[in-house]
This record gives structure tokens, C-alpha cells and sequence, in this order.
């Protein structure tokens, strides 16, 4: 093999040459020093491309799958979302009697309120998307992880609640709150506590991927953000019941 | 194939690729994001699992294209100095620094193939299947690549090297 054929070679898949070619350098220093050069900074491109992964993606792939209506025709693949596809169906539902709605403006899509309602609830809903990563958690956490994160924010708990499989405290709306996800056989809802937010009016928001409910405490108020169509009630009441403000 | 397993293995190279592809953090993440969801719908019709790799590239680069289609985006109007700010994430060392920049500049018909070789690890054949383009022409746009970034680079050692003898 000739140089010049080597070199083409090297610089067309540096990672794979051919025998032929790894014999050549054997024999030609210039060509050994030529390929040892390009392997450096094979490296180092490698390397460059190599950019950084969120951390959440994986997360966020995988809330979007269980929130999908669609799935594989076979069923080796399937996870179990049956709780999940009623809720689809339950939105689904829900959107069509919006659209109708909407249609015989029922709704006062351009009023003030709900505008400040939309942005405060698509507030809430970033949030819950900004640490998407806790809907996926499964492992139940302890009782006493849930008393701390609500001591935190100034709450107590009156008794212990099962199924929260995430507790955290964290700034929402420049406020601290008690963060936590509880999972339902239909899916995962996001609690966020917040004693110090103040309370307008009520909130009842959906788009296409969340629900978002806004209802007062004693003091502040708490939001339930969910998959449409899931039933956050029971989890509003169990949690309204357990926690002392 | 599991869903998971397929996110697992593809997800860190598949998102590199559609970085590269588009040059903006937030659009790789929606496009794998995406890719991931149309995989999810025809999981059934991957019969091959040896084959998920192209299939996934198959489906990021067509919804890429749709980008284009809804002339949504106009991420290609940035300078490569806007580009830079969106790198502040990045904890690299000037020399990984330097060859992004370099890679940036790069046209994206010498950087796709360089990109599906070196982090999706495509043979040239693979790539020329991909793309749609005779291996041959694959062949020279990674050489060129390569020749390219150097050049960018200001390190002239392998340049000289193959320039004097035509490459």
C-alpha cells in the first residue's frame, strides 16, 4: 500500500483500517507518526462531541410514553398503563365536551381571570416538568420524610399517608413548598403545598398533557397537578384530611 | 425489543447526534424526545433489534425534516457567537472547547456523516444508506471532515501531510 492510499484511508475511519493498512505503518514511520497524530485527535473529537446529556431525559421520554394514547399492536412490549389509558379516555372525553364548549363560547377564554388563572397553572406545570424525574420514582418514601418536608413549610402531619413515592421541598412561584408526588393506580399526582402563596380563586386548568387544581388551605394554598382525566380528588382529600396547617 | 431497554441503550448517542444535527440543546431534546414517541407507536414493527439504531436515526432525522417543513424554527440564522452561549453548560477543557467551535463551522454535509461515525458508530455504509448517498461520497465527506477541522483548527500537521499529495 502507498501513502497516499493509507492516508485516505486513516482519514476516512481512523477507528477501523484495514490489515492491509496497519501493515503499512509498520513499515513507514512517517504514516506511523501520521496515524498516531490522527488517532490523538480522533480522541479529543470524540470527546468534543460527546456533549453533555440532560439528566431528565430519560424521565421525561418515559412520562411522555405513559401518557401516550397510542400503543404497540403486540403486547411484549407494553408496560402496564391500563390505569393510565383510562384516564386517556377519561381526557379524551373531557376535551371534546371543552371544544364544544368552547365552540358555544361557555367558556371565557379571553377573560383576565383566566389568563392570570393559565399563567399561574402553566406556572405549577413547569414545575412539575422541570423535575420530571420524580413521577417516575417508585420506591415508597419513609413517614419521616414526609413529617420533615412539610415541618419545613411550617405544616405538621396528622397521620401518616401511603403511596408517596417522592417528597421534597423547593421554590415555586419565588415560594418554598412542600413538594410531593403520590402515585394512583391511574397515574402519578404532584401535591405542592404552599402555605405562604397567597389564595385568589380556585383553579381548574387543563391542556393537553395536565391537569392543574388550585384549591385553598387554612393558610395559603395547595395545588394538584395530574395526567386529564385522573381522579386528584381522592388524593386532595385524603391529603387536605392529613395535613394540619 | 422493551421500550426502556431501547431508550437505555440509544438515548445519550441519540441526543449527541440531534445536537450536532441542529446545534441547540432544547431541540435535541424535543427531537429525541419525539423520536423516542414514534418509536414507542411502531415498536411492533421493529423486527430486528441489530437494526434499532438505524431505525432511530431513520425516525430522528425524518421528524428533523418536518421541522423544516413547519418553518417553525429558524435556529440557522445564529451566529456561531450565539452558539457559543448556549455551550456554557458544557465543562470541557479548551481544547474539547476549540474543536466544537471548529465543529460548528463545520458544513452540515461533512458534519453528519463525522457525527454518525464517531457517536453512532455507522460504518460507511451505514451512513451512505442513511443519507441516501453513494459510499463513495461518503468516503470523501469524512475525509474531508476531518481535513476541515483541522484546517479550523490551526493544526496543520495532518493537513500538510495529505495536501501535498492531493487528498
Amino acid at each position: 500500500m502507498k501513502c497516499l492510499e493509507f492516508r485516505r484511508l486513516a482519514l476516512e475511519q481512523p477507528a477501523a483500517i484495514p490489515a492491509e493498512a496497519q501493515a503499512h505503518i509498520r513499515q513507514c514511520a512517517n504514516c506511523k507518526q501520521f496515524y498516531q497524530k490522527l488517532n490523538t485527535q480522533e480522541a479529543a473529537l470524540a470527546q468534543a462531541l460527546a456533549v453533555d446529556v440532560p439528566e431528565d431525559l430519560v424521565a421525561k421520554i418515559m412520562l411522555r410514553q405513559s401518557f401516550a394514547p397510542e400503543e404497540p399492536a403486540g403486547s411484549s412490549a407494553k408496560g402496564s398503563h391500563q390505569g393510565v389509558k383510562r384516564g386517556i379516555i377519561g381526557f379524551a372525553l373531557a376535551a371534546s365536551i371543552g371544544v364544544l364548549a368552547v365552540m358555544l363560547n361557555w367558556l371565557p377564554l379571553n377573560t383576565p381571570v383566566y389568563e392570570e388563572h393559565g399563567a399561574t397553572a402553566e406556572l405549577m406545570i413547569r414545575h412539575v416538568e422541570d423535575e420530571s424525574e420524580t413521577l417516575t420514582k417508585t420506591e415508597l418514601i419513609s413517614m419521616d420524610t414526609f413529617r420533615k418536608t412539610l415541618q419545613n413549610v411550617n405544616l405538621q402531619a396528622k397521620a401518616d399517608y401511603q403511596g408517596i413515592t417522592f417528597a421534597g421541598n423547593c421554590i415555586v412561584d419565588g415560594i418554598l413548598a412542600a413538594h410531593f408526588v403520590v402515585q394512583t393506580p391511574e397515574g402519578p399526582v404532584t401535591v405542592l403545598l404552599m402555605p405562604n402563596h397567597p389564595f385568589h380563586d380556585p383553579i381548574d386548568y387543563s391542556d393537553k398533557r395536565w391537569h392543574v387544581a388550585m384549591v385553598p388551605m387554612k393558610k395559603g394554598s395547595a395545588a394538584f397537578i395530574s395526567p386529564p382525566g385522573l381522579n386528584w380528588q381522592v388524593v386532595k382529600d385524603q391529603m387536605m384530611a392529613i395535613v394540619k396547617v | 425489543m422493551q421500550f426502556k431497554a431501547l431508550v437505555d441503550a440509544y438515548y445519550k448517542s441519540l441526543y449527541r447526534y440531534a445536537f450536532w444535527l441542529t446545534s441547540d440543546e432544547s431541540i435535541a431534546e424535543d427531537l429525541v424526545q419525539e423520536t423516542f414517541m414514534r418509536a414507542w407507536r411502531s415498536l411492533d414493527s421493529l423486527q430486528n433489534e441489530q437494526a434499532a439504531k438505524s431505525w432511530l436515526i431513520t425516525i430522528l432525522r425524518r421528524e428533523n425534516a418536518r421541522r423544516f417543513q413547519r418553518k417553525s424554527l429558524e435556529y440557522a440564522d445564529l451566529s456561531v457567537d450565539e452558539l457559543e452561549d448556549q455551550t456554557h453548560s458544557f465543562d470541557v477543557s479548551t481544547d474539547v472547547d476549540a474543536i466544537r467551535q471548529a465543529l460548528y463551522k463545520l458544513s452540515d454535509k461533512y458534519r453528519e456523516p463525522l457525527v454518525l461515525q464517531v457517536v453512532m458508530g455507522f460504518s460507511q455504509e451505514e451512513i451512505a444508506s442513511e443519507m441516501g448517498l453513494p459510499i463513495n461520497t461518503v468516503a470523501t465527506r469524512l475525509r474531508r471532515a476531518r481535513l476541515q477541522l483541522k484546517e479550523l483548527l490551526g493544526d496543520d500537521h495532518i493537513k500538510q501531510g495529505v495536501n501535498r499529495r492531493g487528498l
